[in-house]
Order: C-alpha cells, then sequence, then structure tokens
C-alpha cells in the first residue's frame, strides 16, 4: 500500500511493530480499548478503555546505532480518567467507558487532552516532573514540619533532580451538559473552543470555561414520537473555525456554518446518497447510518464510515459521494444473522493517511483495510498474535465469498464477528498505524528499506 | 409465507432487544432503540402487507374493495402489488393505509376492547395480563426506560403488558408466537412507536 512517499507500491509494505496489551482467553471488558489517537505531532499516543482509563504511549527518540528501527511507542502516563457514576434522578447508571480523546496543540512543555465518557468532557493535563525542591525553611527532610523556635538559619531550596515522574491532573471538568449520551468532541482550529455530541445536540464549550456551553444544534422534536434520525458523529474543520460537519444514522451529512446563525439547525450543505431501492431490506436504515465522520487533513474532502461502506466526499457536491469503498460487502447477505447477534450496530471509524491519499477502516475477524484513493487498490490486514515477530511483514488477507475458496483465503462463515476492529488511528505524518483490537493495540509501520 | 415467518421473527427479535435495552448498564441508547424501532415498523409493514396478499388471495375482491375506500389512503387507487416476498418500499403504503385505521381515531377504550377480544380468544402465555405486571412492580421500569427522553414507549406499554418478552438468550425469540393474532398484540408496541413520515 502506498505510504504516500509515491514510487512503486509493490517496494512498501506494512509489517509489525509492537503491541500492547495481553493474552488472555477471557478479556476483561474494562480492558477493551474504547478510543485511539495520536496527538498532532504523533509523537504520543492515547488510548481510552471501557474501564475508564487513559494510557499514553509515547515515542522513543531515534537512536543512531539503530537507524532501520522506528522509535518504539512505550507507557509514558496512566490515569482513571472517568469514574462510574450514578444518575439518582433517572436510576441510571453514567458508564466510565471512554468514548472518545482528543488532543490538544502543544503550547508548552506540558499536553493535554480532552476525554470524554457519555456525559462528562474532562480536559487533562500531563506534566513531567524530574526535580523537585529540596531544603525548605519551615519543613525538614521527611517533609515534618519544623519547630520555628529550632530555625536559626536560612537557606535557600533549591531544584535536584528526580527520577523522571509524569503526572496527570483533570484541570477542567465539563459537566451537565449532555441529556443524550455523549459520541463525539472535536477541537476547534481557534484553539479556543470545542465542542460536544450527543444523540440530539451539539455544544460549544470555550476551554476555558466550564459553567457555560452553548447549544449550537438541537435536532429534538418537540413530541419524541417524532423522531426519525440521531446524530451520529460531528467534526470540526480542520482549517475553518466557523465549519464543522455532524452526520445523521439516516446517513446524510449536514456542514454547518456558525457565522450564519447561533443555532445552527439550518445547515449549509446536506450531503446524502440516494438509496439504491435494489438493495432495500429489513435493515437497510440501520447499515446506512453513518458511525463516523472525519475530514481530511487539507480539509477539501470528507470520509463517512456506514455499515458496510466508506465514502469520500468532496465538499463542493453534495449530491453524491466522489469515492465509495467496499469495506466488507460480503455481510451484505448475512445482515439478518449481524441483526441477531448485534453485529449489525458496531460502530467502525476510518481515519486518513496524512497525505490524505490511503484511509482506513476496520471490519471483523481483526481485519482492517486500507484504499489507495489514487491507484484504487486496496488490501485487508490482519492484527493478529501469529504476525507479532518484530518487523514481519503483514500478508494480506482475502475473504473468500462464494465458490471454492483457495489455500490461503477465509471463507465468510469462518470470520470471527467477536474479533472486530472499531478503532484505528494514523501517525499525523509517518506511516504508523495504531489498530485497537479488543484489549490489545497494534503498532503497524510500513517496511523501511 | 417466508416473507412473513420472516418478519414475525424479526419483529419478536426487535422486541427482545428493546427490552433489553432497559437492563442495559449506562441506559438506553437513543440511537439503538430508533434504529430497533424501525427494523420492528419495516417488518411490521411487511408482515401486515402480506397477511393482506393473502387475505385478498382467499377472499378475491373483498379486500381489494377495502383498501380502495380507505379514506386515508396515500394514494388514492391504493393497488396492492401482489408480489410475495418483494420488500418495495410501495407495498407498506397500501398496508399503512390499513394501519391508519388501526392507529387513528381509536380511544383508549377501543384499544382495550380489541386487546380484550382476542383475550377471550386465548391469550398467550407470553402476554401476561395488567394486573401481573404491576403486581411485580414493573411501573418503576416503565419510568427509567422512558426517562431518556423517548416518550413513545408509554403508549406502547400501558396496551401491551411489559413482561412481553421473556428473553433467555437476546437472540432468540419467543417460541410462543404462534398466531397472527398473537402478533397483532405484540405490534401494537410497534404501532405505538411508529414514527410519522413525512
Amino acid at each position: 500500500m502506498i505510504p504516500g512517499r509515491g514510487g512503486d507500491p509493490d517496494d512498501t509494505r506494512w509489517c509489525f511493530a509492537q503491541v500492547k496489551g495481553v493474552v488472555e482467553v477471557n478479556v476483561t471488558e474494562a480492558d477493551i480499548i474504547s478510543t485511539v489517537e495520536f496527538n498532532s505531532t504523533g509523537e504520543l499516543l492515547a488510548t481510552g478503555d471501557k474501564g475508564g482509563r487513559v494510557v499514553v504511549f509515547q515515542r522513543e527518540q531515534e537512536s543512531k546505532n539503530q537507524p532501520h528501527r522506528r522509535g518504539e511507542y512505550n507507557v509514558y502516563s496512566t490515569f482513571q480518567s472517568h469514574e462510574p457514576e450514578f444518575d439518582y434522578l433517572k436510576s441510571l447508571e453514567i458508564e466510565e467507558k471512554i468514548n472518545k480523546i482528543r488532543w490538544l496543540p502543544q503550547h508548552n512543555a506540558a499536553y493535554f487532552l480532552l476525554s470524554t465518557n457519555d456525559k462528562t468532557v474532562k480536559l487533562w493535563k500531563i506534566s513531567e516532573r524530574d526535580r523537585r525542591p529540596e531544603g525548605y525553611n519551615l519543613k525538614d527532610e521527611e517533609g515534618r514540619i519544623r519547630d520555628p523556635a529550632t530555625i536559626t538559619t536560612l537557606r535557600v531550596p533549591v531544584l535536584r533532580p528526580m527520577d523522571l515522574m509524569v503526572e496527570a491532573t483533570a484541570r477542567r471538568i465539563f459537566s451537565n451538559a449532555h441529556t443524550y449520551h455523549i459520541n463525539s468532541i472535536s477541537v476547534n482550529s481557534d484553539y479556543e473552543t470545542f465542542m460536544s455530541t450527543d444523540d440530539l445536540r451539539i455544544n460549544l464549550w470555550n476551554l476555558e470555561i466550564t459553567n457555560k456551553s452553548f447549544n449550537i444544534v438541537d435536532i429534538k422534536p418537540a413530541n419524541m414520537e417524532e423522531l426519525t434520525e440521531v446524530i451520529t458523529a460531528a467534526e470540526f474543520h480542520p482549517n475553518q473555525c466557523n465549519t464543522f460537519v455532524y452526520s445523521s444514522s439516516k446517513g446524510s451529512i449536514r456542514l454547518c456554518d456558525m457565522r450564519a446563525a447561533a443555532l445552527c439547525d439550518n445547515h449549509s450543505k446536506f450531503f446524502e446518497e440516494p438509496e439504491d431501492p435494489s438493495n432495500r431490506s429489513f435493515f437497510s436504515e440501520i447499515i446506512s447510518s453513518i458511525s463516523d465522520v472525519k475530514f481530511s487533513h487539507s480539509g477539501r474532502y470528507l470520509m463517512t464510515r456506514d455499515y458496510l461502506t466508506v465514502k469520500v466526499w468532496d465538499l463542493n457536491m453534495e449530491s453524491k459521494p466522489l469515492e465509495t469503498y467496499q469495506v466488507h460487502d460480503y455481510l451484505r447477505s448475512k445482515l439478518c444473522s449481524l441483526y441477531e447477534n448485534d453485529c449489525i450496530f458496531d460502530k467502525f471509524e476510518c481515519v486518513w493517511n496524512g497525505s490524505d491519499s490511503v484511509i482506513m477502516t476496520g471490519s471483523y475477524n481483526n481485519f482492517f483495510r486500507m484504499f489507495d484513493r489514487n491507484t484504487k487498490r486496496d488490501v485487508t490486514l490482519e492484527a493478529s498474535r501469529e504476525n507479532s515477530k518484530p518487523r514481519a511483514i503483514l500478508k494480506p488477507r482475502k475473504v473468500c465469498v462464494g465458490g471454492k475458496r483457495r489455500k490461503d483465503e477465509i471463507s465468510v462463515d469462518s470470520l470471527d464477528f467477536s474479533k472486530k476492529i472499531l478503532h484505528t488511528a494514523w501517525h499525523p505524518s509517518e506511516n504508523i498505524i495504531a489498530v485497537a483490537a479488543t484489549n490489545n493495540l497494534y503498532i503497524f509501520q510500513d517496511k523501511v528499506n | 409465507m417466508d416473507v412473513s415467518a420472516e418478519a414475525k421473527r424479526i419483529i419478536a427479535l426487535s422486541l427482545t432487544k428493546l427490552y433489553g435495552l432497559r437492563s442495559q448498564r449506562g441506559g438506553f441508547g437513543l440511537q439503538r432503540s430508533l434504529l430497533l424501532s424501525l427494523v420492528m415498523k419495516s417488518a411490521r409493514n411487511i408482515y401486515h402487507n402480506s397477511r393482506v396478499i393473502i387475505e385478498s388471495q382467499e377472499s378475491g375482491p373483498r379486500c381489494v374493495e377495502e383498501l380502495t375506500e380507505e379514506p386515508k389512503a396515500e394514494t388514492p387507487a391504493a393497488p396492492c402489488p401482489p408480489a410475495e416476498g418483494e420488500w418495495k418500499p410501495r407495498l407498506s403504503r397500501c398496508e399503512k393505509s390499513k394501519e391508519n385505521k388501526e392507529n387513528q381515531g381509536p380511544s383508549r377504550l377501543d384499544r382495550q376492547s380489541r386487546k380484550r377480544r382476542s383475550k377471550t380468544a386465548g391469550e398467550p402465555d407470553f402476554l401476561p395480563s395488567k394486573r401481573a405486571r404491576m403486581e411485580t412492580g414493573e411501573e418503576g421500569k416503565t419510568v427509567s426506560f422512558m426517562s431518556g427522553g423517548v416518550n413513545w414507549c408509554r403508549a406502547g406499554l400501558t396496551s401491551v403488558p411489559l413482561g412481553i418478552v421473556t428473553p433467555g438468550s437476546s437472540g432468540s425469540p419467543p417460541s410462543c408466537l404462534a398466531s397472527p393474532r398473537d402478533l397483532q398484540l405484540a405490534v401494537l408496541v410497534p404501532a405505538a412507536l411508529e414514527l410519522r413520515d413525512a
């Protein structure tokens, strides 16, 4: 798969770099990774899990002694972001599962990220401490208060080096603004505001202010019996701080301009592809529901993921997508079974590579797919422990749809639907990808020649 | 017949899932509930439509006349393409005209009287009586289910007792959905869920 550097695509292939997490027969629910995100430089990689924890990995400095081995990602910080809560009024438990993590751009030595569960967004500061002050006048070395009567001289405390300590502190807590479950957060390019999105509403916050938030989209009908669609995802434009998009469960995307009105219920653009009547079934509504929407880095394109396809839209063309890629069309005839086992409700995410030339999304059986927009070639790869030897090249996988199954192919009925790749991330500038497979995080890199 | 059996199965499955949502940790998701109700609506439309086709085949032209006389029919002639097994959206319009008769107009009293009629016919055991529901304290659960803001449950739940689904696994439909009349009670729930079309 072309990593964006140009040249013959056959030269570049993906290989295994690292895997994080333990191998368990029965996976602990709390360890299931629920979100993955690189920061803007790619130096840090954050994961959130169902247990409300955030683990941040940092890339090692590349060493000159081993030039073929790019920097590894090692644990930098782990903290409990959200705890389970109970809404006494509604008698409902609020899950601690981290739905999304978004990094803020870096301004100083500390790192900042936003993490959210169903109801509350938190701003976390991750900072390093490698020095501590020694030589207090009023405290002794153990920290006990000294009797002032015993102090005969004064000294100035000095900073002495200590073992590196990385601490995470919650700097802001943005709560009580969402009646429904938060599914997205997005930091604005003005670096002052961000938005949080639930099923029916989108709220705009200032990063500094936690007791006020502005509602910018509200699709709740006056009569809930008339509800026909919900918001499934939303994102700010990467360059234009006034523009954002949100996707719906009906398969449409609305682009809104905040300059037009305070409440952006009227969209500026409406992207929807008419449904193919030959594909109509009981489950048409479910599979057309958009599970993820992402702007390209350039801001020119939009990518959406529904159950069976990934679509790339040109912002200037609302009537139909520019490109449509079939992720796993062989599941179209299995929709009833997938409805029975709830897999049809799985929400897959999609990502762009740094140059917007390749897109990636997950599938079942721990497969993930990459589509090269220029060459129109695609590849299916697998995240598995069997392919976990260092720098082992990943072999393309193929699903056999019908007829005779070739030796290396896997038949549709043999796919393991409990192994799903919902969350993936692509380094902002290099060909390094992070793939979350249940409770394991795989990191793959393109082969360096 | 395959279509209607499949539709019945999907309705039952959807109901199981909908009720299962109530006990889910984190409260019920609005999106999942909406999608489930949409599937149930499609399945119910298909099922009713296939029943209409069967009845029209059995009773001859009488059925077609009933449909054409339907005042609320969205298409004037209300043709019913008899193609069984074809799941065209157009079919649902014809069937919906019959549904509207069911769902509009009738007051609560009428609904209850309809229910009582089928009760005399022999209520299936997966539908316990309303009395039993209140005794088991299901009301409280009803409130919490609706508290997420989806009010459509109320009408449906009061017309059909909560104990409708006795799930073993979430995937298995109740085996007691034996007759179309049983299903009529089951679809009173989705009738309440029916989202008005534009």
